[in-house]
Formats: structure tokens, sequence, C-alpha cells
């Protein structure tokens, strides 16, 4: 399917664009923390994909490249967001959402917030988008312990933050 | 609310925070936005494509240049001076100053201490270290304890050392790699010695006086087997082997026959023509290499012979013995089919299998006189399993299924004793580190491991770090749960000094000693000390209690392990000097020398056993050539003063053993033990049936006492098509028959019995096999598929002194969906019937009497 987008056929570029899409949201999500910018991010990383997609060489690798744009474009957007919103609204914005849920959860979103992106993004894709080790692994073109370890470490932060916050016991 | 101490709590609190709906594609709404964007990637193909088309152009130009040889040189002067202007213009410089010259430890590989933690650093050091001061003990010990990274690098000196008696133990490792058979660094230092020694080893000539140590046997100048030829293709001659392989019954060639010195390199391995004839070529020199052989329907078997550079070894004949075959399938607990799971005997010439998509697996080559075989399965998402399974009779197969269970992720901090967690300590979870399932982690910076994959049950969890008293503790992990925390935290060690002494009391220097054990955990610890002037040394990271095992070695000392009481001011470890044991083989008649011969030794059956020594000892022999029939144990290390079984083999005479045979002083005038071997006697019988009808292909079995329990040390003959066989070769202690044959119980007897007072052989009458079938239920009456039932004679019913020397017969099937089970080839008279988890866990047994012929019906829990 890659290999026929890339030669120009756009309703395999379709297929790929409703293939990827909401792993791509999700990853721009995890460095963005808000869904519609993060859905705005991809929508513009799917336009640089379009616009480059002739001149990949390994088709194998369309996954971890797509992934690449997409983190150029999210942290384009906050950095340019960074740049335009005062200090006081871009913390409301970037910081979790509204803990809709009760305390309990909003304190979970807010170690999962306090990830490095490196964690936060295998976090978001395992438990939001519900991908396992391996798809997470295929899709960055990394090795699959890398992902366990990755995924075991951020684990390990976000209980210790949620110990030293109380959570859940009170 | 208190916080659930669930494994998986974490999980479902993640999984909740998840923000608003999954996001919907929608390509068509995108299009419309972002028509542009297609339009460029349409045009770009479409200019990719063009420029694409004109390649090929560009290539058959390209062809035709360079299919002129002037044209050829030209462009190669070309490119050759346009990298030496891009190299000089890099570099600032037109030609590269001379380098110095390097030392002894710079020439070493380079390190990349960057890139490596702190105990694989220190590991590293210390292999550089005895890299340097050509330490091969050291280098080998270091081999054996090291990390896998370590090992490798040890590896790669050990081949720049080029010691010959690095060979025995990278081979082991050699046989285990995994990765691509290019890339295996133990290969590569194998070839390495083996490429030095042949560059050391002069040319052939008569020496004055023999070469009696193992490793380099003295040499005769022309041998008889081998030939120097010229490859009419090649500028050099061959280096090789070439010569047929047989089936041992029947002595017919075996065609399609696998013959290589490494399973994976076709370089180094050829297939048997239709006459069973192979030529083996691109092998490395060596004084014993190991050349495998496989065909369908054989027993795998391993050679050792003498490799000389740019000669053929000819005349190597290589007689199959018929063998048997295990099946089965790897599922889950549910019945699902697991792929890509390897599953391999522990046996070196078998090579493993891997499952497919149905869970599939037949591993050819199996000996149905082994007892037992083990049977390893791996695979990256369960723990490793390992069962144990008796062969059937040759040319059957015998099923064996595999379930793969779930393992649990054990994880958890290390901390010492004050709190603080623990980078760089070791954490491991069998009960030696050199198990084949060992599963180790290193904490990270924040005192963290994880042991992924782990099995249930009782779980040896043991900790290492340099600065902190030794950790072994027992935990049970309960099935059902994916994850288990489990905190561990170092003691402030107890420094135990230690002296080494012989066993006049004198202090031995320079003694390497390692912990071998600690409370039941082996190989745990890495470090190596080294006994002073005193014999003293320090063991820093000692505990304050428990027992502790320690193993002393080194040149000239013959050390054994040795088990202490921790909490005592100092320990004392005894060792003994070293020794050989030096022979002289002779013809028993005229008193010659026997010029070739080959040497197996094993423990003593009188009086203290001694082991320590190689297995090729005791497996395949040694072999001897020298014209005055002299050998010695060489480099063994085997204690002055103890006592070894020792066997000698010789063509046209036979075998000898003389037990016990004592290890000497090592000496330049030895008083040699002198075996005599008499000449080959001849021993004919025959094989027949109840009727009196000869057996064809019944195999004879001839074994010692001591050999009841090592099947694949007996010496077997074949019965022809008139049920004859003849005996040759074997030693005055090799008192017992064991007689098999397709179809017909085993008949175990003595060698007496072939003794016949007319001219006329000895009967042996084979009784028809037994059968056996039945049902396994439980409790409640419901069918147990997927278990063993394995019926194991022992004994012998009736002859008290046969009783004692009868071998292990074993057979055995797994139960059916429905819980049946079918056995054949059954040994007759009274028998063990065991029924066994998958595993192998006893679960029952019961007595039952089988008859010749006949089919028994033996049930479980059907009452």
């Amino acid at each position: 399917m890659v290999q026929a987008a890339r030669r120009g056929d756009a309703e395999a570029f379709g297929s790929l664009y409703q293939r990827h899409y909401a792993t791509m949201v999700w990853l721009a999500y995890s460095i963005l923390l808000d869904r519609n910018l993060a859905e705005d991010a991809v929508q513009q990383a799917f336009v640089k994909a379009c616009e480059k997609l002739a001149d990949l060489k390994r088709v194998d690798r369309f996954s971890a490249w797509l992934t690449q744009i997409c983190r150029n474009e999210a942290y384009q957007l906050a950095r340019s967001r960074r740049r335009s919103v005062p200090q006081q609204a871009r913390e409301s914005t970037c910081v979790a959402e509204p803990a809709a849920e009760g305390p309990d959860l909003g304190l979970v979103k807010e170690a999962v917030a306090q990830l490095a992106p490196m964690y936060r993004e295998i976090v978001v894709l395992h438990y939001y988008n519900r991908m396992d080790y391996r798809q997470i692994a295929q899709t960055f073109g990394i090795a699959g312990h890398t992902v366990r370890g990755r995924l075991f470490r951020a684990r390990r932060q976000i209980e210790r933050t949620l110990r030293k916050n109380g959570f859940p016991e009170r | 609310m208190v916080r659930p101490e669930r494994a998986d709590w974490l999980d479902k609190v993640i999984a909740k925070t998840v923000p608003g709906e999954p996001p919907e594609p929608d390509f068509a709404a995108w299009r419309r936005a972002h028509a542009e964007a297609l339009e460029a990637l349409a045009q770009r193909a479409q200019r990719k494509t063009q420029s694409q088309a004109i390649a090929p152009a560009a290539i058959e130009l390209g062809r035709r240049i360079m299919k002129c040889p002037i044209s050829k040189l030209a462009v190669a002067a070309i490119l050759a001076v346009g990298i030496f202007v891009l190299v000089s213009h890099l570099t600032g410089r037109k030609t590269a100053p001379p380098e110095a010259e390097p030392t002894m430890a710079e020439s070493a590989p380079a390190l990349e201490p960057r890139e490596l933690d702190s105990v694989f650093q220190d590991e590293l050091a210390q292999a550089k270290a005895l890299y340097t001061q050509r330490d091969v003990a050291g280098l080998l010990s270091l081999l054996e304890t090291g990390q896998y990274d370590t090992k490798m690098k040890v590896a790669e000196y050990l081949g720049e050392i080029g010691d010959g008696s690095a060979l025995s133990a990278l081979q082991s490792f050699a046989a285990q790699w995994q990765g691509a058979p290019d890339a295996n660094p133990f290969q590569k230092a194998i070839d390495g010695i083996e490429e030095r020694l042949a560059q050391l080893q002069p040319t052939p000539l008569e020496s004055a006086e023999p070469n009696i140590t193992p490793a380099e046997p003295d040499t005769a100048p022309a041998e008889p087997n081998t030939v120097t030829i010229a490859s009419s293709a090649l500028s050099r001659p061959l280096t090789g082997a070439s010569g047929m392989v047989l089936d041992k019954l029947t002595q017919e060639p075996i065609a399609g026959a696998f013959v290589g010195y490494r399973l994976s390199d076709p370089n180094t391995s050829a297939e048997t023509d239709a006459s069973g004839r192979f030529v083996l070529t691109g092998l490395p020199p060596s004084e014993r290499l190991y050349i495998s052989i496989i065909a369908q329907g054989y027993v795998s078997k391993r050679i050792v012979t003498r490799i000389v550079r740019d000669q053929l070894t000819k005349g190597v004949l290589i007689e199959l013995d018929r063998g048997s075959r295990v099946e089965g399938r790897v599922t889950d607990p549910a019945g699902n089919p697991v792929a890509g799971a390897t599953v391999k005997t522990f046996y070196f010439t078998n090579r493993p299998a891997i499952t497919g998509p149905d869970g599939h697996f037949e591993i050819d080559g199996l000996s149905p006189v082994v007892d037992v075989y083990s049977l390893h399965t791996t695979h990256p998402d369960y723990p490793a399993a390992s069962l144990r399974f008796a062969p059937g009779a040759a040319g059957q197969s015998v099923q064996q299924d595999v379930v793969l269970t779930p393992g649990v992720d054990v994880y958890g901090q290390v901390t010492d004793p004050n709190d603080q967690p623990l980078a760089g300590a070791t954490v491991g979870n069998t009960a030696s580190k050199a198990m084949w399932n060992c599963i180790t982690s290193r904490t990270d910076a924040e005192g963290w491991y994880r042991l992924e994959n782990v099995d249930v049950g009782e779980l040896v969890l043991w900790a290492v770090h340099p600065r902190h008293a030794l950790h072994v503790q027992r935990v049970m992990l309960a099935q059902g749960r994916s994850e288990e925390q489990i905190d561990i935290q170092l003691q402030t060690p107890a420094p135990l000094p230690c002296r080494v002494i012989d066993e006049a009391g004198e202090p031995v220097p320079g003694v390497y000693v390692v912990v071998h054990e600690y409370n039941g955990v082996s190989n745990l610890d890495e470090a190596r000390y080294t006994s002073d002037a005193d014999g003293w040394f320090v063991i820093p990271n000692a505990p304050s209690e428990g027992t502790i095992r320690l193993n002393p070695y080194g040149a000239g000392i013959s050390g054994e392990t040795q088990r202490f009481e921790l909490g005592q001011d100092e320990c004392i470890v005894v060792v003994r000097r070293a020794g050989r044991i030096y022979g002289r083989v002779v013809a028993d008649a005229a008193g010659e020398p026997i010029p070739e011969f080959t040497v197996k030794l094993t423990a003593t059956a009188v009086g203290e056993r001694t082991y320590g020594y190689r297995a090729l000892w005791n497996r395949e022999g040694v072999t001897f050539q020298s014209r005055q029939g002299l050998f010695d144990t060489g480099e063994e290390d085997l204690p002055v003063g103890a006592a070894f079984y020792m066997t000698v083999f010789a063509q046209g005479y036979d075998a000898l053993t003389l037990d016990p045979v004592l290890v000497q002083p090592i000496s330049n005038d030895p008083n040699r033990t002198e075996f005599r071997l008499p000449a080959a006697t001849l021993t004919a019988g025959v094989v027949v049936d109840a009727q009196g009808n000869p057996i064809e292909g019944a195999t004879v079995a001839v074994y010692a006492k001591s050999e009841r329990w090592e099947p694949t040390h007996w010496r077997k003959f074949g019965a022809d098509a008139s049920g004859v066989f003849v005996i040759s070769g074997v030693s005055d202690d090799q008192q017992y028959l064991f007689v098999t044959a397709l179809g017909f119980a085993p008949h175990c007897g003595l060698r007496s019995e072939l003794k016949t007072t007319d001219s006329r052989p000895a009967r042996i009458v084979l009784e028809a096999a037994a059968g056996a079938f039945g049902i396994v239920l439980d409790e409640q009456g419901r069918p147990r598929p997927g278990l063993r039932v394995e019926v194991a004679k022992t004994r012998d019913d009736n002859d008290e002194l046969l009783d004692q020397r009868y071998p292990v017969v074993r057979r055995s099937a797994t139960t059916d969906e429905n819980g049946y089970y079918e056995l054949s080839e059954l040994p007759v008279g009274r028998c063990m019937v065991y029924l066994k988890s998958s595993s192998g866990e006893d679960l029952r047994s019961k007595w039952a009497t089988f008859a010749p012929g006949q089919t028994t019906e033996v049930n479980f829990g059907d009452n």
C-alpha cells in the first residue's frame, strides 16, 4: 500500500491515513496534551507526509517515518503555542484536562503528564490507543524490549508520583 | 479507600483517564482540505518514475564499459585517484604519519567504556589485564562467569592468544551461539586458535622422544591415512577429510547424510553421495576436530578426527545406528498452538526444531538406548520449559507435547542497608547462573530490576553487588498474576580472610579462588581472588551467615570445591598438587608397543571417586599416536594419588581396563602403568525368536558394571540376516549383554552365555515384546488428556546378579483427549508403570506384569 501511495495513488494514501490516524493523534496528544491541538498537528503531519512520500526510500519504515513527522509537527505546534500563549493560560491548557472523573483520576493524569515525552508517548499509545508492545515497537521502528523497558519505567514513575501525592489512600 | 494490592491497579487507573472518544479518521475531509498535497504527491511520483526510467540505460552503459578490461582498469584508476584526493583533502595531509608500534595491551581490541556499565567495565578491564598477562586460565574462568558481552570479548582475547587449552570451553559456547553464523565470536576464536596452532606445528618429523601429552601427541612422518593432494582448481592443497558413512547394521552406504564441522556452515559441511562417500574441505587444522554426522532415521553422531594442514585425511569410516524420533505440539494452557518456539534436546548433534503455525515440531536422530532425554523449549513470551522423555525403539517416534505456561514478570528495587537504591547489582532467578534458563537483570540508576517471564512456583532470587553481602532468598510465585514486586535489601558484608594450603600444610600462592556457591546458588558471583605469597586472600562481600562453597584452581594444583560455614574468623582451603597418569600400551603377546590407541578415563569403581576431567575422556576417549606406545593425561590437573578407571582400545586387540590407576607427581621419568592388550578374540552368537527363526537387525550391546547407567559407552554389534553377530575388541570387565530388536522384548544376560562346548555359536532367544493400553481418569471420572504413562523395567525378575546390572528400559506415551494411551515394544515381566504430568513430575505409579506378545490393560483412576 505504501508503494502504491508512493506512486501517487490517492486511494492508497487514504488507506494509510485511515490506518495510522488514531495512532498519530494519540502520539501528538502525548506531546501536546490537548486533543484538538493533537488533531491539528496530525492533519499537518499527513500533509507533510503526502508531499514527501515520493522521496521515502524504505517503504518498510513508513510507520517510523510518519511517526517522526508527526512528532515534529506536534513539537512545532507546541513551540508556537508557547510563543503565543501567556504562561498562566498555557498551564491550564497543557496540563491534564479537567478531572471530571474525580480528584484521583486527575492525579493520575497529572502523573502521566509529568512523564518525560519518551515515556509519555508509550504510555498514551499503550493505555489510550490499546496498542501492545509489538504494535508500538513496529510503529516506532524500535525493539519490543525497548518499549517494554520504557513502559516499565514509566509505570514506576507514575506509581511513585501517585504515592508522593497520597494516591489513592485517603 | 485503601490502595489495592493487585499488580494491575495502575493499569486500570491509567486506562480510565482516556481523554474523550477514540479519534476517527475522515480522509474525505482531509482530502478536501489538502487537495494540493495529493497533487504534489502525484507530480513527484511521476517525476520519480521518469528519472528511474533513465536508470536502466545508465546501468547498461556502465555494463558495456566494464566489459572491456582496459576501460575497467581506467575506471578503477580514476576511482583510486579520486579516493586518494578526497582523503588527502579531508585529513589535510598528503600521507598518513607512520603509526607507533602498538604495545601488547594496545593491540587488544578497543573498548568503548562510555557505553559500558560499571560491572561490565570492570570485567572488561579484568579481561584486558588477563589478556596482557596472557593468563589463559583466568580468561577461561571469566569466560565461564562473565556477562555474555564479556564472554564475547574474552573469546576474542583467547583467539588472539591462540592457546589450545581454550578450545573445548569455546566449542561449547560456539555451539550455543544463536546469531548469524558468520558473526559467531566463539567460533572465530576457535578458528584463530586452530590457525595459530597449525602455524606453530612443525613439519611432521619423527621425534626422538614421543610427545606424551594429549594436546600434542607425537606424529609419525607420513601417516597411512593421510595424503597430500594438490587440487587442480586451487593453488594450494585441500585441508579436510574424506570417507564414507555406513549403516552400522547392514553396512550399506547412507546417501544424503550431513557431515560437517559446523552445523550451519555450508563451507565446512558436505552431503554423502549415493555410495555414502563424502569429501569435507575447508576444515581448520586441529589435533581433535569434532565432526557431526546427521542422517534421517539414524542416531546423530559426533566423531573426533585429526586434520592436518594441506592434507586430506582419507578413509574416515562412520557407522550410524538406527535412531528414533520425538515429535509433538507446543501449545499454551488453552491448547492454542505456539508458533516460533525453539525445541531441542540437549545433545550435541541434534538440530533444534522451530514450531510452525500449528505448533508442531519433530526432532530426528535420537538414540534408542539413551535412558532419558531432556527436551528444552524456549519462546520469548513464555518461561523456558524443560521436560524429560524416554526415546522410542529404533524406527519409532515418541509423541511428546509441550505446554508453555505464562510466567510472571518479577521486578523490584535493590537497596543498601540504609535504604538507598543500589545501581549495578545483578539479580537472577535460578539456582545457578550457568543454567540454560537463567534470567539476569542489572539494576538501573534507581536500583530497579526486572526479570521477565519467570516461571511460577518456587523462585530462587539472588542478588550480587561487589560492595554488599551476597543475597539469596526463596519465594513462591503464584499463578494468575502477571507481575510481582519483590524488593531486595542487601546487607553489610563480613569480609572473610581465607588461606590456601596444600596437604602438607604449606601455603600455596597464586591459586585462583571463586565463590562456587552461596546458600545453594552456584556461580552467582563473578569475582575471582588470588592467594598471596602466604596463601591468603579475602572475600570482601561474604555474608555473615549461611554456607559458602569455594572453588580453587590454577596451574600445578588440583582443586576441589570446599564448603564452609560463614561467621568464622577465617577459612582454610586445602588443595592437592596436580599430577598425571603415565601409561604405556603394548601387545600382550610380544610386548611390542602399540603405536595408535584410544584411552578412556572415568571415576574409579573402587574407592574415592574424583571428577573434574574433560568429558572427552569418558565420552569419545583421547586417541594417541606414539611409536613407543606412551601416553599421559597432560594438563588435566588430576590430583596426585587420585584413582581412576581407565580403558585402552586399539585396532586388532581386545580392550583392557585397569582400575584403579593412580595419578603420579609430574615427572620426566615417571613410573608408567603398563596396559598389555591381548590380541582380539572373536565371540560369535546368533539371535533367534521363540520359534528359532533368526532375527535380522538385532543389536547386541556389551557393557561393564560401571557402564550400566551410561549406554552411550556400550560396545554394540549387529546381527546379520542369519541373526549371527560377532563380538570383538571388548574388555574383560564388559561382562554383560543387552540384546534388543524391533518387535521383541530386550534380553539381559551375561557374556559367558556365549561360551559353548561345541563349535556352534550360542543362541540368544528373544521373546515377543509386550504391549499396554488403558485410560487415565481424574477423581470425578473425567478423562485426563496430556499426561504421560511410562513403563520402566530396571531390574531382572529372577537372576540376582542381573538384578543389579539390569539397564533401564523405558517406554512412554501421552494420553489423548479421551485419556487413552497405548504402548508397544515393552519389556516382559514385572515393570513399574508411572503416571506423570506433562513436565515429567510423578503423579502415581503401580506394578504390572507383562507377558510376551500380549497387550495388558493398565488404567489409572478408574476405580
